[in-house]
């Protein structure tokens, strides 16, 4: 009975997990992360490394 | 009785309303005329060269007035958190503050304008010479247009994202159409491993090459520091010369600067002295501002100005010794280390939802077409 009924939760959750609004959230995400490592995060060895981008691009501001 | 107290009383405030216009009339009257190089169209903020500014004082058959001190200052354009320039914490703040004694009626500087936008310049006129003429103040803007680079690269960018967001929103559109044995389609997979393998290059790149680059641009900065070092006090054979002034300064605020010239023998201030004033961002070895000036009376010369990006920064005062005078030119300065800050977290909050929303968008748009296809397919 338990094992049943860990299989059934472990399947929502595999279900949950692969849907698409959460695959759809995935994808949006990662590219949100890419895009602020390189165009707005504030740590100085990352920000020195993409300084000319920023200030060659609008709407991004810089220090 | 009556209604001459009323007559008296209207004209009065008729008189005192005309005598404001006589102020306004007289800056119209007399007037600031400013020249720029490069051209007021041409000029770009964060340019190579600084732009070079000459305000002339014009009475008004349009002559020069001679003799006159000009108190210029220099307003930043007003802030603009939903459309962010490059230094947002200059936005809204005094970029130079100057007054200058001139026997030609002319102020000239070079000024690097940081950022786009509308500046203003306050000026305040007053004769050297009593009642030569009348002072006055003026207001004159100058409307600087942003790096058209700027615009190509945010278009690139745009269109970027809203291929990867088309792309994307495509084919995680197709996730009902699985084969046997299938939780997740295939290249739903295969997009989403794809864009984890981007967002893990992206930062592996940038760590690992920042890491290569801050060490060596540490090197380079302490090879600087020691074989340029600069000494705030000077001494020739008749002038002893300091320079004044904080040696750290924040973005956005304005730092007081001042030049003290005496003699050593009298110990006496020494007047008209002409003095080159120059503010180097060293990081890229650029020219910020620069003016040429003369001692006061007081044999001291005053001026305020912003340092507008964070890094090292170099002031420096050259001393032309008088034509009289044997004495070889004079150089002292000093280092100026600007503190950095960071954008405001609000600001690149809206401009990282810009591209979030242009993302999102073609992606709604990929994936809703692909799910109406097979419809409209039908209906065929």
């Amino acid at each position: 009975m338990t094992t049943q009924a860990f299989s059934n939760l472990s399947d929502r959750a595999v279900r949950w997990t692969l849907s698409t609004p959460v695959q759809s959230a995935l994808y949006l995400s990662l590219c949100g992360l890419t895009l602020w490592t390189v165009y707005f995060t504030t740590y100085p060895a990352m920000h020195n490394q993409v300084h000319s981008l920023r200030h060659h691009t609008l709407t991004v501001s810089c220090h | 009785m009556k209604y001459f107290k009323l007559a008296l009383l209207v004209g009065v405030i008729c008189l005192m309303s005309h005598s404001g216009d006589c102020v306004f009339s007289q800056s119209s009257q007399s007037s600031v005329q400013l020249l720029t190089e490069p051209a007021l169209e041409k000029i770009r903020p964060l340019a190579e060269k600084p732009v070079k500014f000459t305000f002339k004082i014009l009475d008004k058959t349009g002559k020069a007035l001679n003799n006159a001190n000009i108190h210029l200052t220099l307003l930043t354009p007003p802030r603009s958190p939903w459309f962010s320039t490059d230094f947002p914490w200059v936005e809204g703040t005094t970029l130079l503050d100057i007054s200058q004694p001139s026997k030609t009626g002319e102020l000239q500087f070079q000024q690097i304008l940081p950022i786009r936008g509308n500046y203003t310049f306050k000026l305040a006129v007053n004769p050297l010479i009593a009642d030569s003429f009348q002072p006055f103040q003026q207001t004159l803007s100058l409307s600087v247009s942003e790096n058209e680079i700027k615009y190509r690269n945010y278009v690139i960018l745009l269109v970027l994202l809203l291929f990867v967001g088309f792309g994307g929103g495509w084919i995680i559109g197709a996730g009902k159409s699985l084969q046997a044995g299938e939780v997740v389609p295939q290249r739903v997979r295969l997009l989403l491993s794809s864009a984890i393998i981007v967002a893990i290059v992206t930062l592996l790149f940038i760590c690992i090459t920042a890491e290569v680059g801050s060490s060596h641009s540490e090197h380079e900065n302490h090879q600087s520091e020691i074989s340029n070092p600069l000494n705030d006090q000077g001494t020739t054979t008749d002038s002893i010369i300091q320079l004044l002034g904080e040696e750290n300064a924040t973005v956005g605020q304005l730092n007081n600067f001042q030049l003290k010239a005496i003699n050593p023998q009298t110990q006496k201030p020494i007047s008209n002295l002409p003095l080159t004033i120059k503010a180097n961002q060293l990081e890229n070895n650029l020219v910020i501002f620069a003016t040429q000036a003369e001692t006061d009376h007081q044999g001291q010369f005053r001026w305020q100005q912003q340092f507008f990006d964070g890094s090292p920064h170099e002031l420096t005062v050259t001393i032309s010794p008088n034509i009289a005078s044997k004495s070889q030119p004079l150089q002292i300065g000093k280092a100026i280390e600007v503190e950095a800050i960071h954008p405001p977290l609000v600001t690149r909050l809206i401009s990282l939802g810009y591209m979030l929303f242009t993302l999102a968008i073609a992606f709604g748009l990929g994936f809703w077409l692909h799910r109406l296809r097979p419809v409209s397919a039908m209906k065929r």
